[in-house]
């Protein structure tokens, strides 16, 4: 291919990104990408050709983002030089912006492997020009149903992203949506082994089934609600009592795993062998993340150690699970966007000593419009907790109602839909070395990104 | 005074917060002190027509829709005793589809539904999805958001809920939303509707208990924070 075209767009693109940066309206993570699909529309597979070590993408409703970022600590760890669009900007745009950012203007590529995190609706749009020879799919939730129509139609879109080029799959098989996309060629499962399942007695700590008023799954093949096993244990083993549909065997999976307030542990196992691990991340939600990430980089032939040490060296991407220091104080950002997400980290929040809470609900596109999945989440969890929670963000109003329901006093809710003003009275309400979470939707967290930098500065 | 709610489907229909409205019932009718018992039969599961003051139904996926409308059949004498005899029932979405007398896709065979209410929905060709504001016939208005292809249009002596402020309503052709027939109502609003519509969650609350126990009184509310979302819903684009 010629390469002028791809060189003019990678200039073009470095140079908005520079003005983006110097200009501080925030991460340059979108416009450069447009601005070089503009000029050349071949940008993206240019330079995707130039990828000797392959290509990976990850998909799926939630933990994208921290499954890709907790696989690129351990391909750093196994010597690969990892192109990833890892601000989470995960539409084709973002990711021409992230091939772009690590091009040289002769159109040459600094990095042998690409780890592309893809929003569900744009992976077949991105496999139709990019051959992904893997396709990583973390879990299937209800998210964003406004956008896509549900469930069945973004399964649908996965599915054609992993068709189009015959890209094996890494499945998680403790969903069962996930476990029944097609795939025509290998397919690689990874799970939790739940047999010896212990939670620290000191941080209890929520199962998945603590999901199982919000979250239920129904059997891909007849309809039927998916059975989890005992309600007492935590469980992805599941099957289907209506038609024997059930979990397929395990390539990849985590045993004994133990939770705690801010970290967890759990042995890894492969074919070879097993590998204990530290995560410094606390939620089973992570361990899921985890276990994907190991899975991944097992299949592409990374050896049980090195994915240990890579785990264990991850640093936490911001917004998810995100701890900083603010005048002696510390704030935990965790992202909420759907149901079973946001149930998982207020059920982290109740287990953990906070002083203060600010949720910041937004409905742009981004967000989804439809903020009725709030009414889905278990903000019930809070109703025990001895503080005041600001509620902000352009629907902070229907977050105070839902508080309101959840058994919170309407005394406790203070409502500031300016997420400056209410991050401010946050800071100033939290005693000093307490903790502040911080529950925001996306483009939320993009605001409070921007503003708690200012504080750091 | 007692109030019972049966949620059908509650497991198979619960896509878009529909466990809101039965959260605000609940939470409404106990900060009154009036007791609450929430029923949720399921597929192939029997219901008692004398027992439940209020009926909800929500809405699903389209798998999960399939399988209901069957199992609804069931019922539908059981829940035209009901609504002659003045049980509250409400309908969103899906159910709201259900309630008519069938749902007709591009393709494939009609989903019956159970002619409670003189309805029927075609599957039109583009989703509607977002922000609506309805006006009741008392100058009230609900808030909620929307999202979906079929097109419900209602026969000549069934009335609408209310006219479309914002958004598009029944089929986004006539300007209506819902339906409304003796105690029942039908209506494409989620959101949760119900929350952030406490004038509704009441007048729900009243009709049911009304029919139990004679003419009720609910004692007023501080529906402050309520009124806040609603208005702040209001402003909102479609």
């Amino acid at each position: 291919m010629d390469s002028f075209l791809p060189c003019l767009a990678t200039l073009a693109a470095k140079s908005i990104s520079k003005l983006i940066r110097l200009s501080g309206a925030g991460m340059a993570s979108n416009l450069p990408g447009k601005i070089a699909n503009a000029i050349c529309p071949n940008t993206l597979p240019y330079f995707a050709k130039q990828l000797t070590r392959g290509c990976l993408a990850v998909s799926g409703t939630n933990g994208k983002s921290t499954t890709s970022g907790l696989l690129a600590s351990i391909l750093a760890q196994a010597g690969y030089q990892v192109i990833h669009n890892r601000q989470g900007a995960n539409l084709i745009a973002g990711i021409t912006a992230a091939f772009t950012e690590a091009a040289n203007l002769n159109g040459s590529l600094k990095g042998n492997f690409g780890l592309l995190e893809v929003d569900e609706a744009a992976l077949p749009l991105l496999t139709k020009t990019v051959d992904c020879q893997n396709i990583l799919v973390t879990n299937l939730y209800r998210d964003q149903l406004d956008r896509y129509g549900e469930l069945d139609k973004t399964a649908k879109l996965i599915a054609q992203g992993i068709a189009q080029k015959q890209s094996n799959a890494i499945l998680n098989a403790d969903d069962p949506n996930v476990c029944n996309l097609s795939c025509p060629a290998t397919k690689i499962f990874y799970g939790l082994n739940n047999s010896s399942l212990n939670y620290d007695t000191t941080s209890p700590v929520s199962t998945v089934n603590d999901l199982s008023n919000t979250e239920i799954s129904y059997c891909p093949h007849c309809g039927n609600e998916i059975y989890y096993g005992s309600s007492k244990t935590l469980s992805g083993n599941w099957s289907c009592l209506s038609c024997n549909y059930k979990r397929p065997d395990l390539d990849f999976y985590a045993s004994n795993i133990k939770l705690f307030s801010e970290h967890s542990t759990f042995v890894l196992n492969d074919k070879h062998g097993s590998a204990s691990i530290t995560l410094p991340l606390p939620g089973l939600f992570n361990v899921y993340n985890a276990t994907a990430a190991g899975a991944a980089a097992s299949h592409l032939g990374v050896n049980l150690n090195t994915i240990k040490t890579g785990l264990e060296k991850y640093e936490t991407l911001f917004g998810r699970s995100e701890k900083v220091h603010i005048n002696d104080r510390l704030v935990v950002i965790q992202l909420i966007k759907n149901p079973a997400g946001a149930s998982k980290s207020l059920a982290s929040l109740t287990n953990s000593k906070c002083a203060k809470v600010v949720i910041a609900i937004n409905d742009n596109l981004a967000d989804g419009r439809d903020i009725s999945w709030l009414w889905d989440a278990n903000f019930e969890a809070l109703a025990n907790i001895d503080t005041s929670f600001i509620v902000s963000g352009q629907r902070a109003q229907d977050m105070a109602v839902r508080l309101k329901y959840a058994g919170i006093k309407s005394t406790q809710i203070v409502c500031i839909p300016s997420i400056s003003l209410a991050l401010k009275e946050a800071l100033e309400e939290t005693p000093v070395k307490s903790t502040l979470w911080l529950l925001p939707t996306y483009t939320a967290l993009l605001e409070i990104q921007r503003i708690l930098k200012q504080y750091k500065d | 005074m007692k109030l019972h709610i049966c949620h059908l489907y509650a497991r198979l229909l619960n896509i878009y917060g529909d466990r809101g409205n039965i959260i605000a019932l609940t939470q409404r009718a106990s900060w009154r002190g009036i007791e609450v018992e929430v029923r949720a039969p399921g597929l192939a599961e029997n219901l008692d027509p004398s027992w439940a003051d209020i009926y909800f139904v929500g809405g699903g996926q389209d798998k999960q829709q399939i399988m209901i409308a069957e199992d609804l059949q069931r019922h539908a004498d059981n829940l035209k005793i009901a609504a002659n005899d003045g049980a509250v029932m409400l309908a969103v979405c899906g159910g709201y589809q259900l309630f008519g007398h069938y749902y007709k896709p591009h393709q494939g065979s009609e989903l019956k539904g159970i002619s409670l209410m003189d309805a029927y929905t075609v599957a039109g060709d583009r989703r509607m999805i977002g922000n609506v504001t309805v006006e009741l016939p008392d100058k009230s208005t609900l808030v909620g958001f929307e999202n979906h292809s079929g097109k419900t249009f209602l026969g000549k002596g069934l009335s609408p809920l209310g006219k479309v402020l914002k958004g598009n309503g029944n089929n986004g052709e006539d300007a209506f939303e819902g339906a409304h027939y003796k105690n029942i109502y039908g209506t494409y609003l989620h959101g949760s509707l119900l929350p952030k519509n406490p004038h509704f969650a009441d007048q729900l609350i009243t009709e049911a208990l009304t029919r139990r126990y004679g003419a009720v009184k609910l004692e007023p509310l501080d529906d402050e924070i309520e009124s806040k979302a609603h208005d702040k819903a209001r402003l909102l684009k479609a």
